[in-house]
């Protein structure tokens, strides 16, 4: 099949002499490559709005691995949760009512998820997985719950994160190293920078994400899709850093990670200052770390993170800029991965759960075509609180992007 | 909860480890190193595998996430190569005498070329990859490859005084 010139018979017979197996026994260390592999994963999947599951694999002495889920509550929860009593309010509290789930088409392809969507709930972003048999995907848009573009945007392992009701969006892909991408009038082009990846726009254009290798970067901000990356300040001795999310007074919500340690919340004031976030009290216990996954209107939600012999725990939290309080979450509420400018907390436990005020969750419905042993992951959240899009993934492999709608 | 994720990223690399490691090698033409290369491309894979799990074909992936580490080394070791510092390598203790010495000239001038430049003339000529599966390995077009091999070959050239005619080889 390869037709050489005489150049390149010149450089096969050249080169020759280099051919060879390589000697003695592979080091390869399985047991070691997970180890480390499951610390960068740790640092990254919160961040990403594709992580698909997020598990954790504990190496038993007896070299058998035990793999569970990571902060999911065990117990499946109810169908609908009962309202806290609220003796205040003569009216029945705000809550989302009637949700109904859809599957985003997708133009005849079977595997697909949603990554992001935009504020008021009219624009999604995601990745189909059509059956052409390398890394590369193409990427979709959605708007009002229909097909609107597909991007197909160079390298492999592409996703759009987020976009903006204008319908510009952000995103990475690997060519060969991750570089980040908007994506714009029809048209998909590279930021300035290098490097880095996209993880979030607001509504004035403004995106965020990091500089440098995919989970060693360091967190960044572009004013326009045209500009030039600003790197975020950071505490001496930061290692790695990654800007997640933006919120509309231009405030950035990231982690950054000192030497040697797992990384933690930070937020970047649009004055310039920034600073660390407090760490979560937990049943009297001060948090090891707090992992944040979204910022809305002044709120932030995330989940605390406490380290014990052997054992590792999560609880979520909701947190107010303006008055610097957290307030812990129900269980029922699952793991946040956004929060509504409303304040509702959307997350994941069993099923995709909308937390509003009081404490109140509501469960959203499941697709009934999911397969066996499905696993709901969601990434987008209107500001009304009334719209989620996310995806199932079960026993089938076959992601289904999902919209949830309520009233 | 399927428990697959970790049961088939252990088996995918041992299915994997020998051909990565052969291909390692051909890149780099250390044993050490190519086991090297080998264990952060399986890391990394770790640390994605979640997500990229569940595609029909990994192998053109990790392929190219082993040139793109052997390609990160290069790049972060490459003021030992302007240096001059010698590769340190043992020949397999079998190999004819004037074998070795043509092995050893060749390598090291093969290491003063740039690296990516070392990737595309492996893969091709070593690994015998077409030219498209090189440009997806590195994530660039076909013509930057050509473009790239045409350099690499003069560099090569140049470097070891060669003429122009085809080279004899043993």
């Amino acid at each position: 099949m390869n037709e050489h010139t005489d150049d390149e018979r010149y450089a096969v017979a050249l080169l020759r002499p280099l051919a060879g197996e390589p000697t003695g026994p592979a080091r390869m260390d399985v047991a070691r490559a997970m180890a480390e592999g499951r610390r960068r994963r740790r640092t990254r999947w919160w961040a990403s709005a594709t992580a698909i599951v997020a598990l954790t694999a504990t190496t038993a002495a007896g070299g058998t691995l035990a793999v569970a889920a990571l902060d999911r509550p065990a117990p499946a929860p109810r169908t609908v949760a009962t309202p806290a009593p609220s003796v205040t309010a003569a009216a029945p509290p705000a809550r989302p009512r009637d949700c109904r789930v859809t599957r985003l088409p997708t133009d005849g392809v079977k595997k697909a998820l949603v990554t992001g969507g935009d504020p008021s709930g009219r624009w999604h972003v995601g990745r189909t997985y059509p059956t052409r048999g390398d890394m590369s995907y193409p990427l979709v848009v959605w708007r009002d719950g229909k097909l609107a573009a597909t991007v197909e945007i160079g390298g492999s392992d592409q996703e759009l994160a987020d976009i903006n009701s204008h319908g510009v969006a952000v995103g990475s892909s690997f060519v060969p190293e991750s570089r980040p991408y908007v994506y714009a009038d029809g048209k998909a082009t590279q930021l300035k920078g290098g490097e880095g990846a996209a993880s979030a726009i607001n509504e004035r254009g403004v995106i965020v994400g990091s500089l440098g290798p995919a989970l060693e970067g360091m967190p960044a901000r572009w004013t326009s899709r045209t500009a030039q990356p600003q790197q975020l300040p950071v505490p001496a001795g930061t290692q790695a850093g990654a800007a997640i999310d933006i919120d509309e007074t231009g405030t950035v919500l990231g982690t950054v990670e000192a030497k040697g340690k797992e990384g933690t919340g930070y937020l970047w004031f649009a004055d310039g200052s920034s600073r660390k976030m407090p760490l979560p009290d937990v049943d009297g216990t001060k948090a090891d770390m707090f992992w944040p996954a979204a910022i809305r209107d002044g709120w932030v939600v995330g989940s605390s993170v406490i380290d014990s012999a052997g054992s590792r725990s999560f609880k979520t939290f909701r947190y107010r800029i303006a008055t610097g309080r957290y307030e812990r979450l129900p269980d029922d509420s699952g793991r946040a991965e956004k929060v509504a400018a409303n304040g509702w907390v959307l997350g994941t436990a069993s099923l995709p759960v909308i937390t509003s005020e009081g404490g109140v969750a509501t469960v959203l419905p499941q697709y009934p075509k999911a397969a066996e042993n499905p696993n709901y992951l969601v990434s987008s959240f209107s500001d009304d609180g009334l719209i989620a899009a996310g995806y199932v993934i079960g026993d089938d492999v076959q992601n289904q992007p999902l919209l949830w709608r309520c009233r | 909860m399927t428990d697959g994720s970790d049961t088939q990223y252990v088996a995918y690399v041992h299915g994997r480890a020998a051909a990565l490691r052969r291909t390692a090698y051909l890149l780099c033409g250390d044993t050490h190193e190519a086991d090297d290369l080998v264990q952060e491309t399986i890391t990394k894979l770790y640390a994605r595998w979640p997500r990229i799990s569940r595609v029909d074909n990994l192998d053109g992936y990790v392929h190219s996430m082993l040139v793109r580490t052997f390609l990160d080394e290069k790049r972060r070791g490459w003021w030992k190569v302007r240096l001059g510092a010698p590769p340190d390598r043992q020949a397999p203790p079998s190999a004819a005498h004037a074998d070795v010495e043509e092995r050893t000239v060749l390598r090291a001038a093969l290491s003063k070329v740039p690296p990516r430049q070392q990737a595309v003339l492996v893969l091709r000529f070593l690994c015998d990859q077409p030219v498209a599966d090189v440009a997806r390995a590195l994530g660039c077009s076909e013509g930057t490859v050509k473009s790239q091999t045409a350099r690499g070959l003069a560099a090569l050239r140049r470097l070891l005084g060669h003429p122009l005619e085809i080279g004899s080889s043993s």
